[in-house]
C-alpha cells in the first residue's frame, strides 16, 4: 500500500491536471486551482523544511567543524537568523530590512556572479586553443557573437552585427530547437511513465 | 619568453579584465548603440498599451542576475510609469520580491502611488505550479500584498482577477522559473503577450519561443538596455556600460589570440627540439 496508494494519487491528479488544460469547465478548473493550492503550500513547507535543514547542518558545524567552519557557518545563521526576525517583526519593506539587503546581500551575490568574467578571461587565455577544426570553428563563432554584441564591433566592421544574427537565428536557433523538441517528448514521457506507474523513483525507491 | 607568457600570473589578467572594464565607467567613449529588433517590438508594444490597463513585471531573478538586469529593468518601468500603464508586481523566486522594491525605488515609479498605479504583490513558492495558479487568480493566489495590504481592496487591482485581465506579462529573469514556464502556463493557453528582459547567457535559448512569436519583444541583457535607453531618448547604466562591455570583449579576445600565438609558439619550439609533434 505504501506504494500503491502515492501511484493513484499521481495518476488521479496528472489527469485532472491534463484534462483541465485542454477542457474549460468550472467544476475541473476549482478542481485543479485546488490542487494548484497544495503545490503551493507543499512548496512553501518545502522551504520552511530546508531551513531547518540548513540550521541543523550549520549548528554541527559550529560544535564540530573543522579550521574556520565555525566563522563560516555562525556568519550563515547569524544572518539568516537575524534578517527573519527582522522580516518578521518589522516586515520586509521595513528600512531597515530592505537596506540590509540592498546593502549587503546584492551586492554580494552580484560580485560572486561578476567573478566570472575574470575567471572566463583567464580561462579564455590559458585554455581556448585552436586546436583542431572544431575548436576553431568555436573560436571563430565566439569572436563574431562577442564583436556583434558590443558597440564597437560594429565600428570595426559594419557586418559583424549581421554575421551575429545569422549565428543566432540559424545554427543556434536550429540547434536550440533540436534540444527544445527532444527534451519536450522526454518530459512527455516520462510525465507518461509517471501516470502509469512504470516511473517510481519519485517514491524514494530504486526506480522503475 | 613563450615560457614567461605561458605561465603568466591569473592576477595579471584579473587586473587587465579590471581596468578594461572601469576606465571607460570613469571615462565613457560614447559609442552609438544599435538597437535590435527585438526590443524595438518590446517598446512599440509598451507603446501601443492603452492607458490605464495592465501589465504583470515579474521578477524571477536573483541579486546575482540583478546586476546585470536592473537597467533594462529600470528603463521599462520607466516606460511603463510614462505610458500611466499599471504594474502588478511579484517574484517567483525568493529575493524577486525586495529586487522589485529596489526597482521601483529606482525608476519612476517612485514619484507614482503605491496601491493605485503600482503595487508589489511579494513571493509565491511553487515556481511553475505558482504561475499556473496565479494565471487562474491572481487576488485568490496573493490575498495580501507584499507591504500587508489587502489586495482585493488597493485600487490598482480593479478589475482584475485572473491573467485573462493583464495586457502583457514582462518576466525580468536569470533562470527557472521565467519565461519558458510563464509561456507554458500562461502565454500559450491564455493567448497573453510575454516579454522579458533577459541575461546574456540566456538569450541564445530564448530565440526559438522570440521566432515563434511566443514571446512578442525581448531586452537581452545590457545591449538591450542601452538600446531601449537609446530608444526612450535618455541615457542610463546600459549606455554607460556598454562602453565598457565593448572594451572588455575586446581585451578578452586579445587575449584568447595571444594565447594562441603562445599555443602556437610553444608547440613549434617544443616539436623543433623534438618533443610533441
Amino acid at each position: 500500500m505504501r506504494q500503491e496508494l502515492p501511484m493513484i494519487l499521481a495518476f488521479i491528479v496528472g489527469i485532472l491536471m491534463i484534462v483541465s488544460f485542454f477542457f474549460t469547465s468550472e467544476t475541473l478548473g476549482e478542481a485543479a486551482r485546488t490542487v494548484e493550492n497544495w503545490g503551493v503550500i507543499v512548496a512553501a513547507f518545502a522551504l520552511g523544511l530546508a531551513s531547518i535543514n540548513l540550521i541543523q547542518i550549520h549548528a554541527k558545524k559550529i560544535t564540530r567543524g573543522k579550521g574556520l567552519d565555525w566563522l563560516y557557518s555562525g556568519a550563515l545563521l547569524f544572518s539568516m537568523i537575524g534578517m527573519a526576525v527582522l522580516g518578521i517583526a518589522k516586515g520586509p519593506t521595513h528600512p531597515t530590512y530592505q537596506f540590509w539587503f540592498d546593502a549587503l546581500f546584492v551586492p554580494g551575490q552580484a560580485t560572486v556572479y561578476a567573478m566570472t568574467g575574470f575567471f572566463i578571461a583567464s580561462a579564455a587565455y590559458r585554455a581556448f586553443r585552436i586546436r583542431n577544426l572544431d575548436s576553431a570553428i568555436l573560436l571563430v563563432s565566439a569572436a563574431i557573437l562577442m564583436l556583434a554584441n558590443v558597440p564597437v564591433g560594429e565600428k570595426i566592421w559594419s557586418q559583424f552585427p549581421a554575421m551575429g544574427e545569422w549565428l543566432m537565428n540559424v545554427p543556434n536557433l536550429a540547434g536550440q530547437r533540436g534540444m527544445l523538441i527532444g527534451a519536450g517528448i522526454g518530459g512527455i514521457a516520462s510525465g507518461i511513465r509517471v501516470l502509469l506507474g512504470i516511473e517510481r523513483t519519485y517514491l524514494g525507491g530504486s526506480g522503475s | 619568453m613563450w615560457e614567461k607568457l605561458v605561465n603568466v600570473d591569473r592576477r595579471v589578467i584579473y587586473g587587465v579584465v579590471f581596468l578594461s572594464l572601469s576606465i571607460p565607467l570613469i571615462w565613457p567613449i560614447g559609442f552609438e548603440v544599435a538597437v535590435g529588433p527585438e526590443t524595438k517590438q518590446l517598446y512599440d508594444m509598451v507603446n501601443n498599451l492603452p492607458e490605464g490597463s495592465a501589465v504583470i513585471v515579474s521578477m524571477d531573478t536573483s541579486p546575482g542576475g540583478y546586476g546585470e538586469l536592473s537597467s533594462g529593468a529600470v528603463a521599462l518601468l520607466n516606460h511603463l510609469a510614462s505610458r500611466n500603464i499599471r504594474v502588478i508586481g511579484m517574484g517567483f523566486f525568493d529575493t524577486g520580491p525586495s529586487l522589485l522594491e529596489t526597482a521601483f525605488g529606482a525608476s519612476d515609479f517612485r514619484d507614482k502611488e503605491y496601491g493605485v498605479d503600482y503595487v508589489n504583490l511579494g513571493y509565491l513558492a511553487g515556481g511553475e505550479t505558482a504561475m499556473a495558479r496565479v494565471a487562474r487568480d491572481i487576488v485568490g493566489s496573493f490575498p495580501r500584498d507584499y507591504r500587508g495590504n489587502e489586495v482585493s481592496e488597493l485600487p490598482v487591482m480593479e478589475g482584475i482577477t485572473s491573467c485573462q485581465d493583464i495586457e502583457m506579462i514582462i518576466s525580468i529573469s536569470s533562470g527557472t522559473p521565467g519565461v519558458p514556464e510563464w509561456i507554458r502556463q500562461v502565454g500559450d493557453p491564455l493567448g497573453i503577450p510575454i516579454a522579458t528582459v533577459i541575461v546574456a547567457v540566456n538569450v541564445p535559448n530564448m530565440t526559438p519561443y522570440l521566432q515563434a512569436g511566443q514571446i512578442i519583444g525581448m531586452i537581452p541583457s545590457m545591449k538591450g538596455a542601452a538600446g531601449y535607453e537609446s530608444l526612450m531618448g535618455t541615457a542610463g547604466l546600459g549606455t554607460r556600460g556598454m562602453d565598457a562591455q565593448s572594451i572588455a570583449h575586446l581585451t578578452i579576445l586579445a587575449l584568447v589570440i595571444i594565447g594562441n600565438l603562445v599555443y602556437l609558439g610553444t608547440k613549434d619550439s617544443k616539436t623543433s627540439k623534438g618533443g610533441a609533434r
